[in-house]
């Protein structure tokens, strides 16, 4: 099934993913990024810059967004696609992809995205533990979420490494990865 | 195939190089060797891996540069060549330096060169080499042209000429000023500055000392151009420091090239990051990899942090008149400051400018250490003694002595175990604010400093460089169950502005007063004498601005030189030096400096984003530190 990417950005970008998702999102560094639960289903939320976050969500984001009133946009871009690969197949496209620094693919920790190239194609690695039950609760509305909080509900978690590339990109890269 | 058409090289590897005297010495080992006459250029070829030095012979001399792929494409028949356009997008600076920034790419953004070194920091992409045509239109049709010579030189290769040529144009110096014009003046090269490249892949390049004469680019005299090829794989000890990524950096006219250097725990730091870049001559962390500047600063307002700050300098000021010579000098009075005690304070200059900010470390009357910012403060203080014939030593420690501060309220607790006072009675849960002491962590003895540049609980750690590595090693393990991170320049910029905490060169120069920028406390009027203290004295009165704390609205942040204004006004009243956002406070917050009139607590102002008008954005004035403007933290028992 595709997963489903949120793109949000734009001057409240920081402040609207936190009124969402609790203030932890404003301690990760871009690339960085953490697991969670709105409205009953897992959020993976990306830290891409200061202000740009990309989220993992099956529900509709507009509609948490929208009662907000704030300078942001949320899209979900036509051109962008995600799959995911196993950790084998990590372990073998760290091989072979590049990175540009002060980018490192070196020792990738869980949590942690990288922009890569594979040979001309472009991608983002993304490494992180999704949430697979959707009725845990770890973060309400006005309740922050905590790390610890996260690590309980360890049990229920599955690793995950997401690629993110051009759909022009997706079956070729697919078949490369494949082919490693 | 290259077309084997080759210049005259001076040397080619086959018999031994021409020892120049006008030029610096050889790097390493040499495979080619070519002087460009005055208003010449040549075609060279450089294999993959290989140095190309481009020296500027006499000073003041522009050569302009071009690199194509040795071979053709087979499929288009084009060779790849500098894109400055494709190199600045890529970068984001004008023109690439040694360091992370460092290469010129092709038009399919592949990286032909990378600068490895550069003595001289000005050179010119946005412009042609010269052309016949900027000749014809001075009035000069016929004379001799960079775009001409390369057109000549590059023909034999099959290349086409062009009118003008888009070179990377080194030692030219051209910059866009504040109406957008760009301007070009005489070099800033001296004899013998160069660039060293190094090839990424096989390349066709051409090099020229550009034949302008008619205007200051050459200093109005072209003069000679020496290029030298280096072997790709150089001696491991040579390579080390000779073909070491610098940038070369001149501080004052009768100081030494400074080329950038690494600090005693870079090598540990480089394990853990790539992003590093310059800082007052040293390769300091930016960020650290898989961590970034948010963790980094998030470890050290809740747990610990650890950085690098060797690029401070060090002095050791001693000898009977050590205490007249800062007491005059330093803008504190040092009378109660007894040994194992230091204050943060300024030298000034005789109309009340701050010459640079630092601490002075009081060892005993007749010795003291400051630790500021420039390398020049040694001289300043040398030379105010010897106008006053004090009998004083004014010793540069930089190099002897490096350093590191452990910030953040887990600070102590990581020390607590680690460190041995030489003084038993002595413990660091004794050691205040503002006050020193010598210990040792393990077996390595160190300067113990309870002092920052966080806002945080922390200390400083000043050690020798050889057992740098050890104690950088040794810190972090211990802090490592108290979740301590290193932290780079960017978590600390964040952090120091949070803290109210002044930058040189950011918030004062030595045109810039202590009433100005927020440290008239640190000034003493009462001292019988101290430099500029006339001035000082009518500065503090009506000091022309004075530095506020503002706190925006909205989640905008301001940038260092963007105007504040009066509510509703179009006047400015100010302006902003620094600005982040305080993850912290959750809010945009700057430090600016405005006319003491609007300076006022909680007076709301207007700081002009954009271009000023666009969109302006309200403010609130408020104490220059943002984040515990008591102190709190820092003076914690």
């Amino acid at each position: 099934m595709d997963q489903i990417l949120w793109d949000i950005a734009g001057t409240d970008g920081l402040i609207v993913v936190q009124s969402l998702l609790g203030k932890s999102v404003g301690y990760l560094a871009p690339f960085q990024s953490l697991e969670t639960v709105l409205a009953g289903k897992p959020c993976s939320v990306l830290r891409l810059c200061d202000r740009n976050f990309r989220i993992r969500y099956a529900g509709d984001m507009t509609q948490h967004i929208s009662p907000l009133k704030s300078s942001v946009s949320v899209r979900q871009y036509e051109w962008l696609k995600a799959f995911s690969i196993s950790s084998e197949q990590l372990q073998s496209l760290t091989k072979r992809a590049t990175v540009r620094l002060p980018h490192r693919l070196v020792g990738l920790p869980n949590h942690q995205a990288v922009p890569a190239q594979l040979d001309t194609i472009s991608m983002v690695i993304w490494r992180h533990t999704s949430l697979e039950s959707r009725s845990q609760r770890v973060y309400e509305r006005g309740r922050e979420s905590s790390s610890e909080k996260d690590s309980e509900k360890a049990s229920s978690e599955k690793r995950s490494v997401d690629i993110h590339t051009s759909w022009t990109d997706v079956e070729r890269l697919k078949e490369k990865i494949n082919n490693l | 195939m290259l077309v084997a058409v080759e210049q005259d090289s001076v040397f080619g590897g086959k018999s031994e190089p021409i020892q120049y005297a006008d030029i610096p010495a050889s790097l390493g080992t040499v495979v080619a060797e070519y002087r460009i006459a005055p208003g010449e250029a040549i075609a060279y070829t450089v294999a993959q891996g290989q140095y190309v030095q481009i020296i500027d012979v006499c000073g003041s001399q522009c050569s302009d540069f071009l690199a194509f792929s040795a071979e053709p494409d087979p499929e288009t028949t084009l060779r790849q060549e500098i894109d400055s356009t494709v190199t600045r997008t890529l970068s984001s600076v004008a023109n690439p330096q040694a360091g992370l920034h460092s290469k010129y790419f092709s038009q399919t953004m592949q990286p032909l060169v990378e600068v490895i070194k550069a003595t001289c920091t000005r050179h010119d992409s946005f412009l042609l080499a010269c052309t016949p045509r900027y000749y014809e239109d001075a009035g000069y049709p016929g004379h001799p042209s960079c775009s001409q010579n390369f057109n000549q030189v590059l023909a034999p290769y099959g290349i086409a000429s062009r009118p003008g040529w888009p070179a990377v144009n080194f030692f030219f110096n051209t910059e866009v000023d504040c109406h957008g014009s760009i301007v070009a003046q005489e070099s800033w090269s001296c004899p013998g500055d160069y660039v060293l490249l190094q090839a990424h892949q096989d390349l066709l390049c051409a090099s020229s000392a550009c034949p302008d004469d008619i205007d200051a680019a050459n200093g109005w005299q072209p003069t000679p151009i020496h290029i030298r090829i280096y072997a790709a794989q150089q001696e491991a000890s040579t390579a080390r420091l000779a073909f070491a990524r610098a940038i070369g950096k001149r501080i004052a006219a009768d100081y030494p090239l400074r080329l950038t250097q690494e600090s005693a725990f870079t090598p540990r730091i480089r394990q853990l990051t790539d992003d590093l870049v310059e800082y007052n001559g040293f390769w300091v962390p930016n960020s650290f990899s898989y961590q970034g500047d948010q963790a980094e600063y998030w470890a050290l307002r809740r747990r610990a942090a650890l950085m690098d700050l060797s690029a401070l300098r060090k002095f050791d000021i001693t000898g009977p008149d050590a205490f007249s010579l800062l007491q005059y000098a330093f803008s504190r009075n040092l009378d109660k400051v007894v040994p194992g005690r230091s204050v943060y304070g300024c030298l000034l200059n005789p109309h009340g400018g701050i010459i640079d900010d630092g601490i002075v470390f009081c060892f005993s009357r007749a010795h003291y250490r400051y630790v500021g910012n420039c390398d020049t403060d040694g001289d300043w203080l040398r030379c105010v003694a010897q106008n006053q014939s004090w009998t004083v030593n004014v010793e540069a420690v930089s190099d002897r002595i490096h350093n590191l501060a452990l910030q953040g309220p887990k600070s102590r607790s990581i020390l607590e175990p680690l460190v041995t006072f030489s003084q038993p009675t002595e413990t660091l849960s004794k050691l205040g604010y503002f006050r020193f002491s010598a210990v040792k962590i393990g077996n390595i003895p160190l300067l113990l400093s309870r002092t920052g540049y966080t806002g945080e609980l922390g200390y400083e750690l000043f050690v020798d460089p050889h057992q740098g590595e050890q104690l950088w090693d040794i810190l972090l393990t211990a802090g490592k169950p108290f979740g301590l991170k290193p932290l780079g320049m960017k978590a600390l910029d964040r952090a120091r502005i949070e803290a109210g905490l002044l930058a040189s060169g950011v918030e004062f120069d030595d045109l810039t007063s202590p009433y100005q920028v927020g440290i008239g406390w640190s000034v003493s009027l009462k001292k019988p004498t101290l430099i500029g203290k006339a001035a000082l004295e009518a500065i503090r009165l009506h000091p022309p601005k004075v530095a506020v704390g503002l706190v925006l609205e909205g989640c905008e942040t301001a940038t260092s030189g963007q105007n504040v204004y009066a509510e509703g006004e179009r006047w400015r009243i100010g302006q902003i030096t620094s600005a982040t956002f305080s993850p912290i406070l959750n809010r945009s917050i700057a430090m600016a400096q405005v006319v003491p009139e609007y300076a006022q607590t909680d007076t709301v102002v207007e700081v002009g984003l954009l271009d000023g008008f666009k969109r302006r954005v309200k403010a609130t004035i408020g104490p220059l530190a943002a984040f515990d403007p008591s102190k709190s933290r820092v003076k914690a028992g």
